[in-house]
């Protein structure tokens, strides 16, 4: 790919974007894009082409060129498997825990950084100006404040099926005193809850486990006794 | 287990069930069940013992939802269909929600009304009541306020029993279906499945156990509070059928909404049957109208990826009480509107709830039968082949109806 200046890119605008071969033939249209976790941006490092029936993964080694528009790829590329997480199928749209703020969001977009051959995310959006603009309301949209998280605050659990993200680190959830973060987690769905003891240290994860059982059998207790006098 | 700690058990899982269900006996329901009885007499009972049976596997399908996964119907719509899924099963909430919010508020202003209070008082003040409760209560006060509202639906057991109903004919209606031959039956038919498995009571139920904080634990106790829940109001909207049925069918008469059934019926059972009418209609409408929009906020604030509960202050919800507000506001200002036909708002309402159940019932069912989502909560065989029954019938009920307007 030749170089050229930094670009930001949203992922929503990418997605859909016609996907051709070298000689110019569409072959597809951009389903959806791979990258790699990391601790800094996470790079992009693979390609969903879909098309009427049919769906492919290509290396995003095969990319030569990116438009908004349109990708032009190596086609011959087609099947080598390159890993990584699926940005549209596993994590735009996905519940995000925001600890620092103890709610919870959603994924509405990720914003991508183009730099010469690589394309990364570096940021995810949240809040309802991203959901909009994926509706095509991109008039109401502009006139809301756009709510950006660096991909570095964010931790993606690694079971395939675990659908929620953390918007914190270990390091800083691993500071929290294990009464302060049961708190803190008393509030959250409990899927969760689950989601975020699973990215503890596991004696902290254990400690915390603890007061959260019984932060959950007082209040048990509690309506017991309530309905019980009532009664 | 002992008896009382079992009860106590119960007790702390009730609400979602009982709330979603008797919410359902709404002026809407209300006006509907009552023209069954008052065109049709005895002979569609029938209906509202399937559709009752239809509202328990829908509502224990979305309390299952929501205990597992810890999401609302239409955030998970979002999770997985995506952003255009979810704005479609929102738009046809807000839709369906607007329309019947409305028609609680018509239903305040009837009850009301047969007490000589005017529309332009009853309603405002009601509007006021309800917002106050639910933005400035805790999830507990809210669901106690509410679980007590919906006591007064009682009214309409006592209201039907001193009509002096034909058992006989009740017991046959309920049980052996007739033939839909009419379009005005067809209209009555479709209004009482919408009416009764209505959408916002879907997304309500799932969205109430999310915020109940309800776990997969507890779910035995839960189908029991479903059940319940569904049953009473079942049994509710039999004795307002029957009450109508026994009364102004019987001497050939007609009405046009829940109010004039409470007055239809002094002259013919009684100053008593009608007052507590009118009580029921007054309790059944305040406990709607202020679930109703609770039911649509939830679902905007899930949307848009901003959950929120009861117990979230304003200004760290203000989507979700922002929307609370702008359907109740919108809603009481669209009844005062003079001149307007109420009966439309409050019959039609029903029918389009029917149309706009589709789709949902079709999302409910595919989530609550997913695997991957729900590992082993997941539907069994029975369920989603019932499930997919109901969305056959719902539909067929739908498609012959706009036929018929052809």
């Amino acid at each position: 790919m030749p170089p050229g200046p930094i670009e930001e890119l949203s992922l929503a605008d990418l997605l859909g974007a016609a996907v051709a071969d070298a000689d110019g033939r569409r072959i597809g249209r951009l389903r959806d894009l791979a990258v790699r976790l990391t601790t800094t941006a996470w790079p992009v490092v693979a390609l969903r082409v879909g098309g009427l029936g049919t769906s492919f993964d290509l290396p995003w080694s095969a990319v030569m060129a990116v438009g908004q528009d349109q990708v032009t790829v190596d086609d011959a590329a087609r099947g080598d498997q390159a890993g990584g997480t699926w940005l549209a199928g596993g994590i735009v749209d996905h519940q995000l825990i925001d600890l620092d703020g103890r709610r919870v969001v959603r994924v509405a977009d990720v914003v991508l950084e183009r730099a010469d051959d690589t394309l990364a995310a570096c940021g995810i959006e949240v809040g309802a100006a991203g959901v909009l603009r994926r509706l095509g309301l991109r008039a109401i949209s502009r006139r809301l404040e756009r709510e950006l998280l660096p991909v570095t605050a964010v931790t993606v659990p690694h079971g395939a099926h675990d659908p929620l993200t953390l918007q914190t680190t270990r390091a800083r959830l691993g500071a929290l005193e294990e009464h302060e973060l049961a708190g803190l987690l008393d509030g959250l769905p409990h899927p969760a809850a689950g989601q975020v003891l699973a990215a503890l240290e596991p004696a902290h994860a254990n400690r915390t486990a603890r007061h959260l059982a019984r932060r959950h059998a007082v209040r048990r207790a509690r309506r017991r006794h309530r309905r019980f006098h009532a009664a | 287990m002992r008896r009382s700690t079992r009860l106590a058990a119960f007790l702390a899982v009730l609400g979602p069930g009982v709330l979603a269900g008797l919410s359902d006996d709404d002026p809407g329901g209300i006006t509907t069940y009552s023209i069954l009885g008052a065109e049709h007499g005895y002979a569609l009972l029938w209906v509202l013992v399937v559709a009752t049976g239809m509202l328990i596997l829908f509502h224990a399908i979305g309390v299952r939802l929501g205990a597992v996964t810890g999401q609302g119907l239409a955030g998970l719509v979002r999770e997985r269909y995506g952003v255009r899924a979810a704005a479609l099963c929102l738009s046809a909430l807000v839709l369906a929600n607007l329309g019947t919010t409305c028609a609680e508020f018509a239903g305040v202003a009837a009850a009301l009304g047969l007490a000589g209070v005017p529309t332009v008082v009853s309603v405002p003040l009601a509007a006021a009541l309800i917002v106050v409760l639910v933005v400035g209560g805790s999830f507990h006060r809210v669901e106690r306020i509410l679980l007590a509202l919906s006591a007064t639906l009682g009214l309409y057991i006592a209201a039907g029993l001193l009509a002096g109903p034909d058992w006989g004919a009740t017991v046959h209606g309920a049980l052996v279906p007739s033939r839909i031959t009419t379009s005005e039956q067809l209209l009555a038919v479709t209004a009482t499945v919408g009416t009764t498995i209505a959408p916002w009571g879907l997304a309500f139920i799932q969205s109430y156990a999310v915020d109940k904080r309800l776990r997969p634990a507890d779910l035995r106790l839960e189908r029991v509070d479903v059940v319940v829940g569904a049953v009473l109001t079942g049994v509710i909207g039999l004795f307002v059928v029957v009450a109508c049925a026994a009364t102004i069918h019987a001497q050939g008469g007609s009405i046009e909404t829940a109010g004039d059934a409470a007055a239809a019926l002094e002259p013919l059972a009684g100053a008593w049957s009608a007052r507590l009418f009118g009580a029921g209609l007054l309790g059944a409408a305040l406990l709607a109208a202020a679930i109703l929009p609770l039911s649509t906020a939830y679902s905007v604030a899930e949307t848009f990826g901003a959950e929120s509960r009861i117990d979230d202050r304003p200004r760290e919800a203000p989507l979700f009480y922002g929307t609370y507000l702008a359907i109740t506001v919108a809603a009481a200002a669209f009844v005062l509107i003079p001149g307007l036909p109420l009966v439309p708002v409050l019959f039609l309402t029903q029918v389009l709830n029917a149309v706009l159940l589709v789709p949902l019932l079709v999302f409910a069912l595919r989530l609550a039968g997913d695997r991957e989502l729900m590992g082993a909560y997941a539907s069994t065989r029975l369920v989603t082949a019932l499930g997919w029954l109901t969305v056959a019938a719902v539909g067929a009920c739908v498609a012959a109806l706009l036929v018929s307007f052809l």
